[in-house]
Parts: C-alpha cells; structure tokens; sequence
C-alpha cells in the first residue's frame, strides 16, 4: 500500500546537513541502576535511526527522556537548537516531537477519530465564549479538525473504522492509528517504539515500507527502536547499540553486523536468556 | 401526596442534577476520582448563607435590588466553591486512582471539621440564616425557577464543552493520562479546569440547596457520606455520561423519596441505596447509559433525522 | 514535679501507643487486601466494627473475656471473607476495574453501617460495668496510667507477633505472600488464587475484628458508625507507612496514633480527625509510596 521505492544509499543521501536534535552526554539512574548513562549523538533533518540493544539497554529510556517523560540526571537535549531536557511532555510535543509506545497507548475507549480529533486540539484556539454560543470562529475551527482528522484516517486507511471504539481495532490496526495519531500531531521527529513488534515477516515488510514512505510524505526524521534486527537493519541507514545504557557502536548496518563488541552483547544475552 | 411534596421532590431532583452533571465532569469524564464533592457543595452553601445575612444587615435588599443581589450571591458562592476546587486540584497533579479518591475524601473531611469549628458560621450546631436576621426570613429564596435555572445552565456548559477541544482534552485524560501529554494535551490545566468548573456548579447548587427552604446551613449536610448518593447517582447513570448523570439524579431522588413513604424502612433509605449501588456494580457497572449520550441513541438520531427532512420539504 | 511530668508523658505515650497499635491491627488489613488485589477495602472500617459487636455481645452474654476475643476474630474473619465472596469476587471475575471495586466497596461498608439499625436498640450498647477491662488503673501519687491503654498494647503485640508468624512460616501465608508478589507465577506453581484471596479477607477481617473489641472495650461501648473513622485512619495509616507493606503499615499505624496523641495533648483535640487527614494528603503529595518507599514512576 505506502511504496517508498527507495534504497538504505538513496535514504542516506536524501538527509540535509540541518541538524534535528542533539544529546550530550544524557544520562539518568533509577535506584543505583544507570539506565542511560552518557549517551550523545547528533540527528540530522530526514534521517532514519534505529537504536538497539539487548533487554534493558536503555532503549525505552531514552525515548522517555526524549518526550519528555524523565528529566535527564545529568547531560543535555538540543532539538533545533534549542535545550528541551525537563520540558513536560506536552511542551515537547508542541516543539516537535511525537512518539510511539511499546504497549500502543490509544484513547481506547473513544473511536478512532476521536483518537486523532483529540490530538488536533492544537489548531483551535476559540475560547469559551465561542464554543458556548457556537459562533463562526467555533464551527469553521471544528470542521477544519474534522476535515483534517478525516484526511489522516484516510492516508492511513482507517477512514472505514472512524466511527469504531479503538480497544476494536486488530492489533495491526492499532498500531497504525497510534502513528496516525502522532503524525497528526505535526511532528519534526518521530520516535516508534518497537513498531514491527508482535508482526510477522509479510508485515514487517510492509512496515518498512511504511515508514520510508512517512518520512519522505511528512518530511521529517523518524528514531526507531526494536528488537528484530533483520528489520532494523533494512531500514535504517544508520544505527546506535545500546548495552547497559551506554553507545557501544554507531554506524552504517555494515560496520555494526561486523562490530566485535555488538556481537558480544547480543551474544551476552543470548547466553543468559 | 401533596403540592409541596410533589415541588421538594422536584426542587430536590433539580440540585441533584447540579450535582451529578457536574461530579460527573470531573469523575466520568475526566477520570478523576474525587470523593470530595460536597466540600463544595458545602462551601457555596456555607458562603451563600453568610452572604445573604450580609447582604441584610447592610440594608441594601428590597422588592427590585432582591433578585439581581441574590444571582450575585449565587454566582460569588460558585466562585468560592471553585477556589477549593483550584486547591484540590493542586493534589490531583500529582495523585491517581484510589490516592485521589481518599485525599479528596480527606479533604472534604478536613473543611467540614474546619467549618465545625468555626464560630461565626455557628460552630458544629450550622448556620441558621432566620437567627442570624433576628428569626426573619430573608427577603429572597431559591425555588423551583432558580433551581432549574441553574439545572440548564449546568447541563448546557456541559453539553457545549464536550463538543469542543476541551472535552476532548478532558476524555483524553480519563482514556490515557501519559499518552495525551505525549501528544500535546496540557493535562494538568485540564484537569484543574475539570475541578474548577465541577466545583463552582457544586457551589451554586449550596447556596441553591440553603436557599430552599431550611435558610439553615448544616454541617452535617456536607460530609463525604453524604455525598455518596451523588457517587451513586452518575455511576447508575453510566459514568461519563451527562444524560446518564441527569437520568440517575432523578432516579434516585425518586426513589429515596418514595422509600421515605413506606413505613418500616423510612429511616433507611441509605441501606437500600447502598444496597442497589452493590447490586449495580455486580451486575452492569457501565450505568443505564454506558457512556452515551442522548444524542448518540439510535432512536433520537431517527428522529432527528426524520424531523429535519420535514423542515427541508 | 519532674517524677508527675514524666508520669504524665508515660500515659500520654500509652494513649498513643494503644491506639496506634489499634490502627495498626486495622491497617495490616487494607495493606493485605491492597497488596494483593488493589482494592482500597473501604468495608475494612465496618469488619472492625461487626468483630467490636461480637465481642461485647459475648461480654454481655456473661462471657469471660477469653472467650470474647475468639469471638471478635472470627465475626471479623467471617464477614470479610463473606463480602469478598458475595460482592468482590464476581466483580473480579467480570474484570469492572478498580473504579467498580472501590465504589462496591463503598457500598458496602454503608450497608453494614446501617443494617445493623434495622435491630432495635443496636445502635448503639454500653458495657457499662460489664467490661473486663476498665477498671483497673495503676496510680502512681496523683498521676493515674489506665490499665485498658497497657492491656490494647500488649494484646496488639501479641496479635501482630501471630500475625507475622502466619504469615511467614504457614503454608497459607506463604502462598499469600506469594500471590500478592506476582499473582501469575502463583498460579503457574499450583497456587488457587482465589482461596489465597480468601485466605487474605479472613486474616485481615480477624486483626480488625480483634481491633475493634479492644476499641470498644476501651470506649466502653459500641455502635454501628464506630468502624468509620477508625477504619479511615487505619487506612490514612497504611497509606503513610507506603501500602502493600506489612511493618510499614504496622510502623505507619503507631506513627500516627502517637501524631495524634500529642495533637490532643497540644491542645487541638477539636482538630484531630483533620491532623490525620492533613497529615495524609501532604504524605500523598511529597511521597506517594509512603514516608519509607523510594519514588518510583509508572512504567511506561
């Protein structure tokens, strides 16, 4: 359905020089334990990054840092410039970046466009005196929400099942209205959080496909995490590998598949899982 | 049965509308659960009471300035109520679930002992408006119109925000605290609006409740046991639901009124309604109305369809 | 001089200590009850309250106090894992959520408090010369120690040390422990949850059953609405110690007796029920997990 048509070089070289967002050495310890610990790198305008690691590498860590969820211990967050570390998450969002999560976190008692309805609310700025006495300035925002709203469903292909409670929705349907809903956010990043999670091969495929064709239709970057490396390494031209919370390689997925130390902490986990 | 019973049930069932349309905001649909809903009931009760003896002692209340004086009164106490509410929703900042349940019980507790205790507003004995103007009624009073039109009022603000962006914010809330702040949604001005505009209609239906007929503001009236029916009340109704809130406000005021009738439990409403509040629970805790509105029923969309096409023709 | 002010702090710690360590019996119920379903057990208050009429029912009956306890613990025991039966359990089943639960629970514990209007004359029964335990009080020249506060203490102590015996060396409170750990694994090792769930309500409806006879013997009576605030602070005082913990909530329960204990010494008696109150929301706001527990954030 999303073709992107696009190869791992064409992707690389489609990135601009304008850097996105930048991390110095992030870090933050829960009890003792350093979950992230002194992580930095730089995200460019149109890039694809996958981060990954072994259980409990820091991976969802960082992405709560990132939106906001956690204030960093120490270390910094630059996105467009600009220090967004201990932000709240809602500010976050308003600068630009939209996120994922591991276990989808829908509105799941509402309908499916209510899902993406909600998260327009930032085109609306008519006080209460409008909304009461539903003057022009009131409609002609709502109806705006409602237009738009339905267009995302539509790109996404949900348009049929708008009016479906979104606890209904398949598992893959789910997923796909939980991006819908962060893109409707309007991000400049988007972080997914383990997207191909619970897919099979066909699927992951198509998810693959998915996301190229995001990134290159809303012109933004994308920092995914999972755990299939097959998946990640077929989509993201470059990739950052997490260990007990600190960078242990960077690079193109050919120097990181070759990386002795990779190679150890995957092996690592494979022996005490 | 008489007038006057016939008219205390429905000025009774009006206030009770207040109350569960407006609990109902900040519980069903917010998703906050406060068990502290009569400290503002309580307040503007409180509040309305001290301010029509003020009001009478200053001289300043006859036949033309009674009305005007009295909607200031009724609005000052909405806005006295919601000031506890702006501090209440200090705490439901940072609590969830049961740990706000039982701190806005302790809250309700906390101004109810405060209240006892203070002696210009007559200690635990409550605050008689007659004696305090020298056993004269006050020149005006809550009634029927009052009352109902404060019931239109609430169920229109309501009705209005949920069909805009703030409505949605509030549902996001309820649905999925971590996930709306992720996607932009400021929870926390949310949820103290959520708190700020529930209280302040608490707070007209006191001073709408002491202005009735007893111009006595009780104590014990306000406690949080005696606000469980309200709880009762919007979860019979289907938690979310204003419709629901209406529908279980008069249900249950029905109800207890006519268990008053019949001899042997008369003193013992209470026990029935906790009784059917577990009885419901157990057997359909998504209420009569299961989060829908009137306007979302199949039959009234027909209807309102039906009544459109005869406009157009 | 100094001999009457120590005298005095002696009682006034007593007072304190008898009553915390009532809470605390209370308190080791809702923390159970939490600990392994998550339900703020609001009926709590009134399983105390039904033990507190057992007993003095038993006393008046011309029973010796001996027997009066057994009698207390098993009416607690037997209403709190009748109301787990009849009305908690099938909402479990259904999967309400936690809103149904607490609002059940609520409901509940309205209904106990009031059924026992329906008996003429139940509301409320004194002991009057009756109690076992009143009398005694050991004078030291002009300073009097009540012997019921001693006597709530020891007997307390004595109920929390079985307590934590069942709990940490029977098979049953093994499994408890257990289920309320990770309720999955306990099943997958040939746990019944439900009866350990059961087994919980029992145990817990018996401290409180216990814990209201001593209230009652120290009130010198009892009535339908006693389990209310009693019930409240005990929660308010396994809240404080950080809920789902057994020696914080048992610490949280003498923390807070002793708290407002020296609130009435001070002067603020009027004040007291709102101390507890005020004491917990400012706990709830500064340290969710309780004064002991380290913060900890939802998972995201």
């Amino acid at each position: 359905m999303y073709q992107a048509n696009i190869t791992l070089n064409e992707l690389q070289d489609l990135k601009s020089d304008f850097e996105l967002l930048k991390t110095e050495e992030l870090s933050i310890h829960f009890g003792g334990l350093k979950a992230v610990d002194g992580v930095s790198f730089d995200l460019i305008h149109r890039e694809i990054l996958g981060i990954i690691g072994p259980n409990g590498a820091g991976k969802t860590t960082l992405f709560n840092l990132f939106s906001g969820v956690y204030a960093p211990l120490s270390g910094r967050i630059f996105f467009e410039g600009k220090a967004i570390h201990g932000l709240k998450p809602n500010l976050i969002n308003e600068r630009g970046i939209a996120r994922t999560f591991q276990n989808i976190r829908l509105f799941s008692d509402l309908s499916v466009l209510d899902n993406i309805r909600i998260v327009m609310q930032h085109r609306a700025d008519y006080g209460l005196r409008h909304l009461l006495f539903n003057t022009e300035k009131y409609r002609m925002q709502e109806d705006e929400i409602l237009r738009k709203s339905r267009e995302f469903l539509k790109i996404f292909g949900l348009e049929i099942k708008h009016d479906i409670t979104a606890k209904n929705l398949s598992y893959g349907e789910q997923k796909r209205l939980e991006i819908a809903r962060a893109l409707a956010t309007e991000p400049k990043l988007l972080l997914l959080d383990e997207p191909a999670a619970g897919m099979n091969t066909a699927e992951k495929e198509g998810q693959i496909e998915l996301i190229k064709w995001i990134m290159l239709n809303f012109d933004i970057s994308i920092i995914l995490i999972d755990h299939d490396m097959p998946f990640v390494m077929n989509l993201c031209p470059r990739i950052i590998v997490l260990d007990y919370g600190k960078i242990i390689s960077m690079g193109p997925p050919g120097k990181i598949k070759k990386d002795p130390e990779v190679i150890k902490a995957y092996l690592g986990e494979e022996s005490h899982a | 049965m008489s007038l006057v019973f016939l008219e205390n049930i429905t000025a009774i069932a009006g206030i009770m509308i207040i109350l569960a349309v407006s609990l109902n905001l900040i519980n069903g649909i917010t998703g906050m659960l406060s068990l502290g809903h009569y400290a503002f009931f309580g307040i503007g009760g409180y509040f309305g009471a001290f301010m029509t003896v003020q009001v009478h002692k200053l001289g300043i209340v006859n036949g033309v300035t009674g009305l005007p004086i009295f909607l200031m009164i009724i609005i000052l106490s909405g806005l006295a109520a919601s000031l506890a509410g702006l501090v209440i929703s200090g705490p439901s900042l940072r609590l969830k679930g049961d740990y706000l349940a039982i701190a806005t019980l302790g809250f309700n507790e906390i101004l109810k002992i405060i209240i006892e205790n203070l002696d210009f507003l007559g200690g635990p004995k409550g605050y008689s408006i007659y004696s305090e103007l020298g056993n004269r009624p006050p020149l005006f009073r809550s009634g029927i119109t009052w009352i109902y039109l404060f019931v239109v009022i609430s169920i229109f603000v309501i009705t209005r925000i949920m069909k805009s962006v703030h409505g949605r914010n509030f549902l996001s809330i309820r649905e999925d605290e971590i996930a709306a702040e992720a996607m932009g949604i400021n929870v926390a001005k949310f949820k103290i609006l959520a708190f700020l505009v529930g209280s302040f209609l608490a707070g007209t239906a006191g001073v709408l409740f002491v202005m009735y007929d007893k111009f006595y503001a009780n104590p014990r009236d306000f406690g949080f046991i005696e606000g469980i029916p309200v709880l009762l009340m919007i979860v019979l109704g289907g938690l979310g639901s204003t419709t629901g809130a209406v529908l279980g406000a008069v249900t249950l005021t029905l109800l207890l009124q006519l268990l008053k009738l019949i001899p042997g439990i008369s003193n013992q409403p209470v026990l029935v309604y906790a009784m059917l509040l577990v009885i419901m629970m157990i057997l359909r805790p998504a209420g009569f109305m299961n989060r829908k509105e009137l306007s979302d029923l199949e039959i009234v969309k027909k209807i309102r369809a039906r009544i459109s096409g005869i406009i157009k023709k | 001089m100094d001999g009457v002010i120590i005298l005095e702090i002696l009682q006034q710690l007593a007072n304190g200590l008898a009553l915390g360590s009532a809470y605390a019996l209370i308190a080791l119920g809702y923390t159970m009850v939490y600990g392994i379903i998550q339900l703020i057990n609001f009926a709590h208050g009134e399983f105390f309250m039904i033990g507190a009429y057992a007993g003095v029912l038993a006393i008046k009956a011309g029973l010796p106090l001996y027997a009066a306890f057994p009698a207390a613990i098993t009416a607690g025991a037997l209403i709190s894992a009748g109301v787990e039966k009849i009305a908690y359990k099938p909402l479990r089943k259904k999967n309400s959520g936690r809103l149904a639960a607490l609002i059940t629970a609520i409901g509940i514990s309205i209904f106990l408090q009031n059924v026992i209007f329906l008996i003429p004359g139940a509301d409320l029964i004194g002991l009057g010369t009756k109690n076992p335990m009143g009398i005694e009080k050991y004078v030291f020249g002009s300073v009097e120690i009540s012997g019921t506060k001693v006597y709530i203490f020891l007997i307390s102590i004595i109920l929390m040390i079985i307590f934590i015996y069942i709990v940490h060396f029977t098979k049953s409170g093994k499994a408890m422990r257990a289920v309320s750990a990770d309720r999955d694994t306990a099943m997958l090792m040939g746990i019944d949850p439900d009866r350990i769930i059961s087994f919980t309500f029992a145990l817990g409806g018996a401290l409180a059953g216990a814990a209201g006879l001593l209230f009652a013997l120290d009130q010198n009576q009892v009535s339908n609405f006693m389990g209310l605030m009693p019930g409240l602070k005990a929660f308010i005082a396994a809240v404080i110690g950080g809920i789902g913990s057994i020696p914080r909530a048992m610490a949280g329960g003498l923390i807070l007796g002793l708290m407002e204990t020296l609130a009435v010494v001070l002067g603020f008696s009027q004040f007291k029920d709102a101390f507890a109150f005020i004491f917990l929301i400012i706990i709830l706001i500064l340290k969710p997990a309780g004064i002991f527990a380290m913060a900890r954030k939802e998972k995201v």
